[in-house]
């Protein structure tokens, strides 16, 4: 089980406990005092292509958390952060917490919606595709869950935002790039017609 | 402005006016009706180091990355990488592809990583299938493949090299028959 679950759904500090162990020291609580409550849903968020599945390493642009009640966020991401080649993908946790399991994964979808980050690809769009799938949401999937259907997974990642969007922004980009690389709005007037119009001002 | 763009392989020829306080971008799909849309400049524009985009009453925060004929956009934790092309670059496109040697003469980094190791030299003629070098990104080695039989030209590379998306690795040549 993923440390962060644990902590969620029994209120107890494991990597604490962990440390104290290590320095000898007993556990501060016995078995019969855990007592579980709801749910908690764990995403990791990795810097890979969500279609091919290849790591994305790069520069993160812009980075904002989510925020909330119910929830947590294990990240080391911030804006001009380089994800580099060496390590592996991860570079943050979210994890929410419901009294339901319906809940936590509701606040999962809200959590991953309000998660900004760009500049490198990530797979936060596939977390929020697999947490929509009605087999997902009924708890009748497997660890083969993404091999089974990603021909239903793949086309449902691009059903989220129309291409307008998308070709919009570009296109609007690519027009301010080539109007401030056309030299004509630099205004340059010869020198030989400004001096020309002097001379027959003068006369 | 006219351009003519693709995103997931989908072709659009697409129109940018600038007027003083609006947008006007009109899209055509391939085969299908243009549609006009107007965006106020009020409801795109640049926040720091993103664009805040009002578009049919949704909010986006957009952030676009790229240059020249390739820009990569991002927004709601999506993206799309958009090949955008204006009228002189059309007709310099037209013009490579009637000299060109045709494409799939090198290989290319997919991603940045690191040269593990690399199989072949120069000179030799390899077969459909066989591995060409492994790389290693973000603790996955990822082991290139000959994608037909080739004959290698050059080798742009060396063991232990720190290589970018997109560089060129191997450069090959027709096998002669």
């Amino acid at each position: 089980m993923e440390h962060p679950i644990t902590e969620a759904t029994t209120g107890v500090d494991l990597v604490k406990e962990q440390i104290y162990v290590a320095a000898g020291r007993p556990l501060s609580f016995k078995q019969e005092d855990l007592k579980q409550e709801g749910f908690a849903i764990e995403a990791r968020i990795c810097a890979e292509d969500p279609i091919t599945y290849k790591p994305s390493p790069g520069v993160i642009r812009a980075c904002r958390h989510p925020q909330g009640p119910f929830m947590r966020v294990d990240s080391y991401a911030y804006p001009g952060y380089e994800v580099p080649i060496y390590y592996d993908p991860m570079i943050a946790k979210v994890i929410t917490w419901g009294e339901t399991r319906e809940e936590a994964i509701n606040r999962m979808q809200r959590a991953l919606t309000e998660f900004v980050l760009t500049g490198i690809k990530t797979n936060i769009v596939l977390h929020k595709t697999i947490l929509d799938h009605p087999k997902f949401r009924d708890g009748s999937y497997t660890t083969q869950f993404i091999e089974k259907n990603f021909e239903v997974l793949e086309p449902q990642l691009f059903k989220q935002i129309d291409d307008p969007v998308f070709l919009i922004a570009a296109a609007i980009t690519a027009y301010n790039d080539r109007k401030s690389k056309d030299i004509r709005q630099l205004n340059l007037v010869s020198n030989w017609k400004r001096i020309g119009r002097k001379l027959v001002l003068r006369a | 402005m006219y351009f003519e763009a693709e995103i997931k392989g989908r072709k659009y020829k697409v129109d940018v006016i600038e007027t003083k306080g609006a947008w006007k971008v009109s899209l055509q799909p391939e085969g299908k009706n243009w549609n006009h849309y107007e965006i106020s400049k009020t409801d795109f524009q640049t926040a720091e180091e993103y664009i805040s985009f009002l578009f049919e009453g949704q909010s986006y925060l957009v952030d676009v990355i790229g240059q020249d004929t390739e820009y990569t956009v991002f927004t709601r934790n999506s993206f799309r990488t958009i090949k955008i092309f204006n009228d002189e670059m059309l007709l310099h496109r037209s013009l490579k592809k009637g000299g060109g040697l045709g494409g799939g003469q090198d290989l290319r980094a997919g991603m940045p990583g690191k040269i593990i190791e690399i199989f072949v030299k120069p000179g030799d003629v390899v077969k459909e299938g066989k591995s060409l070098l492994i790389m290693e990104a973000m603790k996955m080695e990822n082991e290139m493949r000959a994608a037909r039989d080739v004959k290698i030209k050059e080798i742009c590379i060396k063991q232990g090299d720190s290589v970018e998306s997109g560089a060129v690795l191997i450069k090959f040549e027709e096998v002669e028959s």
